[in-house]
């Protein structure tokens, strides 16, 4: 009898594993915040721990879709519009160590990424939900806000958690740099949960920890000009992979193509680049060096790389011509035939 | 080992295969599926080989997805920039279209899935 009490708790426990198994496997979850899409996807852990952190990790991003919105009227337009005013503001730690961050960014990319010039995304129409119909903004109206030079220097930051701006043109609009700031918040609330196993993708842009059991997680690149994917990277554990392309937001006017992407420099969309990947431990790092990359060019993407720090860059030019530093060449793979020609960088270690 | 003890430990063996095929093997539907996705709505899956017109209700109205011939692709959709319309046939595994204002996304489910996320 009792070793038919040992066969029978062999049987239970077979059955408890392979239930655990299933219910252990992977759990996808799609949130819509920041105006787009948020995927979730957590390995290994169990269905009720995974719903729980997503359930906490939507309301946060939720919170900070409304604290760094940069148009819908809240705390964000609030500081923008008395830093306009020339006050004096009082802001939490957090959130001014995350401006401050920001400042130290946008300093690094030699202003290519900058975000005081919310007032020249306006004006382009890109503060909005919906895609700007046009018409583009008039050379005089983008003069206008480009000879004010508003930067993230403008910004003075004193002591008792204080900020102040000194350009009144000034208008920050955080864009992505939010979404890589939620990416972190996420994570963290995953890892609370020992969720060790994860992607969490905000609009295409990921971090990912662990791995996807026996084998390391697999993202596809998307292709620039048709649907699917023109390439793919498998991610280490804590990794994060970041696009900008111009084919993300954009609007037609009299044929003529306008993309989200503006050159502060002058104040038209950024010309030469379609797309351009970084991988990186660090979202905000990857985040602002993939744009400020874009928008530097063909002919300086290697510069800003370097000045960025960035050592996996992947940039496909408006021929769509192949640019890529060593480390990524030999990380990326092909997802199109024929293989494309990689431009490998001689100057980016 | 008792007779009994063979039967035990036979039934185990059957229900750990029977687990294994249940949860391991690859899904039953012949052909590619389709996830559509409205927000705040359970997820439809649907084979990509059945014509078939779906109306989703989203935040700003119906949207209208057709599935015909292997594809599938957003017919009609009350957003103002019509992106999802413009992204056409979609057939291939990972293919995605997304009508952002209106919260509905539209995936191509292989049966192996290539990639984990797709980076844009």
């Amino acid at each position: 009898m009792m070793r038919i009490c040992h066969g029978a708790v062999l049987a239970l426990a077979v059955i408890g594993l392979a239930a655990c198994g299933r219910n252990a496997g992977e759990h996808s979850y799609r949130l819509f915040v920041f105006g787009t899409l948020v995927d979730i996807t957590t390995y290994d852990a169990q269905r009720e721990r995974s719903d729980r952190a997503v359930q906490q990790i939507e309301a946060a991003m939720q919170q900070i879709d409304h604290d760094w919105h940069a148009w819908r009227p809240g705390p964000f337009t609030e500081l923008n519009a008395r830093l306009a005013a020339g006050e004096t503001v009082t802001l939490d730690t957090v959130a001014l160590g995350q401006i401050r961050r920001a400042a130290q960014l946008s300093a690094t990319s030699h202003d290519l990424f900058n975000p005081a010039i919310g007032k020249l995304i306006a004006v382009w129409g890109f503060h909005n939900d919906d895609a700007p119909s046009g018409p583009p903004p008039t050379p005089p109206q983008i003069y206008a806000l480009l000879s004010a030079r508003p930067t993230m220097k403008d910004l003075v930051f004193g002591d008792g958690n204080t900020l102040r701006s000194t350009n009144p043109s000034l208008q920050l609009d955080f864009g992505g740099y939010t979404k890589a700031l939620a990416i972190d918040t996420a994570i963290a609330i995953l890892q609370r949960h020992k969720i060790h196993n994860a992607i969490v993708n905000i609009g295409g842009d990921m971090r990912t920890i662990g791995r996807h059991g026996l084998r390391h997680w697999r993202i596809g690149i998307r292709h620039p000009q048709q649907p699917g994917a023109i390439a793919s990277i498998e991610t280490a554990d804590d990794e994060c992979i970041f696009t900008s392309g111009t084919y993300e937001r954009y609007f037609e006017y009299q044929g003529q193509t306008y993309h989200h992407l503006i050159d502060p420099r002058n104040g038209q969309p950024a010309r030469g680049v379609l797309s351009v990947t970084v991988l990186h431990k660090d979202p905000a790092v990857a985040e602002t060096a993939a744009k400020a990359i874009l928008i530097a060019g063909v002919s300086q993407w290697q510069y800003l790389a370097r000045e960025m720090g960035v050592k996996q860059v992947l940039v496909i030019d408006q021929n769509m011509q192949f640019h890529a530093t060593a480390q990524m060449a030999s990380r990326v793979k092909f997802e199109i035939t024929p293989t494309p020609d990689l431009n490998i960088s001689k100057t980016v270690p | 080992m008792k007779s009994g003890d063979y039967l035990i430990v036979t039934l185990a063996a059957i229900m750990l295969i029977a687990l294994y095929v249940n949860m391991w093997s690859a899904p039953q539907q012949a052909g590619d599926r389709v996830r559509i996705v409205a927000e705040g709505s359970e997820p439809i899956i649907a084979p990509l080989d059945r014509d078939h017109v779906y109306r989703i209700h989203g935040r700003l109205g119906d949207s209208v997805i057709e599935i015909h011939q292997g594809r599938i692709h957003f017919a009609s959709s009350p957003c103002p920039g019509k992106q999802c319309i413009h992204a056409g046939w979609l057939e291939r595994d990972g293919d995605f279209a997304a009508c952002l204002p209106n919260g509905i996304t539209v995936t191509v489910l292989g049966r192996n899935p290539r990639f984990d996320a797709i980076n844009f």
